[in-house]
């Protein structure tokens, strides 16, 4: 019998399957649940965006791009950046498209990290960052956000997580699961801790088009001395609702993303064909699709945040993204438990803070990419939730 | 104003205070403004969206009606189209560009019923040179909405 477990990467075999993962298949296996639980936009990609890539397919475009991606394609991102986030990338020598913006941060992680390296993770935060950081041999150190800060790292806590083995500072704003942004005040600040070390950044900004109330997103790789350092990665999948056609990008001095298109190279190939002739047309003409869905979001956002605090879940106030992050401390039970117990007793279905690292405990994620209809309803049933436990005790 | 049109449009029914909150302003201020939209007639009120194919007693039967007009002098296609307008059963009246003059939608219990109310009633209005008139077969969008729209959510439940 084969002993598959000596068989296998060792970094890979020692990753833990997330703890939540029974909690998942038990949410997916029941069809009649009102959820809240996906992280992606209930909008379909806009019409004329599917229509030009279905033309593409009629006229036989069918063959693999350049490895970093077409030229058109990485043009239109080069002028989108810079309209949009002042950033300035050559598109022939800093600029690579991805399959989504999940392989951008993987090709980074993994162009950058030796063992021993240690990348700062910020957290709670996207699931991807630490394991990819362990398989190559990289120690994940969280560096925990709070509350009180408005969910932000500081420059203060990012200094005391440096030691001489930093590789890679990781920046998830605007953030999933909390809502939390970086202003440009805030982003000084850090890049003054930066601008003095040899530490890289990966800014993750998939959530940069959806920032709310009169706030704009601010790269940070868009501050003075910072681009040589940085690499950003941004993608369609949030902006154009284009999830499915798994489509990304990352910008970066040239020698980094130099390496991170060698491995996508190997790896990949090059990005969906199909996909980056549709993410021509949304770069050229659906500013005003996001617009509308980022409207949208906005009331939606406003409507959930007073709700759960009119419930009695204190909800801090999300600037970005599509994610609110109630606190359910008062209830007295953990994320997991509010989670199992709502989606068994009212077939409600939201995420645990624990799901985005240890210090999401005492929270849940709730995402707002759902009707107003769909919204209330759930929130109904939380309310009766959390007057049965009420009841209990 | 327009912020409220915006949310009025993709949110018809919403209480006072939904709105406010949906807003970040107070519900007075909403009051205020949706007071002053209906005196200048920008706010007219709300619909249901219905799928009268899937209703089926009484057959909802719709028809466009494309009618030419002779003008009047000085008043135009107004005077015909008011008095169209004044039909109960005609749920649209506009004045169009193009081929012909006057727009109508119209609702009936049969394709009998309409047909016989354009040849008695309608050609029979003062200035009314023509009417074409159109069934509508089947309902795939009405307002905005597709009719035919999934039950299930595609995306699952959870995903982070």
């Amino acid at each position: 019998m084969i002993q598959y477990d000596s068989l296998l990467n060792q970094n890979l075999l020692h990753i833990k399957p997330s703890g939540i993962r029974k909690f998942f298949d038990l949410a997916e296996k029941m069809d009649d649940v009102i959820s809240l639980g996906v992280g992606e936009p209930d909008f379909l990609t806009p019409w004329h965006i599917r229509q030009e890539a279905v033309k593409t397919l009629d006229v036989g475009k069918t063959r693999y791009t350049a490895n970093a991606g077409l030229l058109a394609l990485r043009r239109e991102i080069s002028k989108y950046i810079e309209n949009n986030y002042h950033l300035h990338y050559d598109y022939e020598s800093e600029v690579l498209v991805t399959v989504g913006g999940s392989e951008g941060i993987d090709l980074f992680i993994r162009a950058v990290t030796n063992a021993g390296d240690e990348i700062i993770v910020p957290e709670p935060s996207f699931v991807c960052y630490n394991p990819i950081v362990s398989i190559c041999g990289g120690i994940p150190v969280p560096l925990v956000t709070k509350e009180e800060n408005n969910f932000k790292i500081t420059a203060q806590a990012l200094k005391a997580a440096i030691t001489p083995k930093t590789k890679a500072l990781i920046l998830p704003y605007p953030n999933n699961p909390t809502g939390a942004i970086l202003e440009r005040a805030e982003l000084e600040e850090i890049a003054a801790v930066l601008r003095e070390s040899d530490i890289l950044v990966i800014s993750d900004e998939i959530y940069a088009s959806l920032t709310y109330g009169g706030k704009t997103h601010v790269s940070i790789a868009s501050l003075e001395g910072m681009p040589e350092r940085c690499v950003v990665i941004n993608g369609f999948s949030k902006t154009f609702s284009m999830t499915g056609w798994r489509l990304g990008y990352a910008l970066g001095p040239k020698p980094i993303i130099e390496q991170m298109t060698k491995l996508h190279q190997f790896a990949i190939m090059s990005a969906p064909t199909t996909s980056q002739f549709g993410a021509i047309e949304a770069l050229k003409n659906g500013q005003e699709d996001t617009e509308k869905m980022k409207a949208e979001y906005d009331f939606r956002r406003r409507y959930i945040v007073k709700a759960f605090n009119d419930i009695g879940l204190h909800c801090f106030n999300p600037e970005g993204a599509f994610y609110c992050f109630p606190s359910i401390r008062s209830t007295g039970l953990s994320s997991d438990e509010f989670c199992e117990r709502l989606l068994k007793e009212k077939k409600v279905a939201v995420v645990p803070g624990t799901a985005f690292g240890a210090s999401g405990e005492g929270y849940i994620r709730v995402s707002y990419c759902y009707s107003v209809e769909h919204i209330k309803t759930a929130i109904g049933r939380i309310k009766e939730f959390l007057g049965e436990l009420k009841n209990e005790s | 104003m327009e912020k409220i049109i915006k949310l009025l449009d993709a949110h018809p029914g919403l209480s006072l205070e939904d709105m406010a909150t949906m807003l970040g302003v107070s519900a007075e201020e909403i009051a205020k403004t949706l007071d002053r939209m209906r005196k200048e007639k920008i706010y007219m009120g709300e619909k249901a969206i219905i799928n009268w194919d899937l209703v089926g007693e009484g057959n909802h039967v719709c028809a466009f009606i494309d009618v030419q007009v002779q003008p009047k002098l000085g008043k135009g296609f107004d005077e015909v189209a008011n008095t169209m307008s004044q039909i109960p059963d005609v749920e649209c009246c506009y004045l169009m560009s193009g081929g012909y003059d006057i727009s109508i939608k119209m609702k009936g219990k049969s394709f009998q019923e309409i047909a016989l109310f354009v040849a008695r009633k309608l050609s029979a209005i003062e200035g009314v040179i023509s009417t074409t008139t159109h069934f509508v077969l089947k309902r795939y969008k009405d307002d905005g909405v597709i009719m035919d729209t999934p039950e299930k959510d595609d995306r699952g439940n959870i995903s982070l």
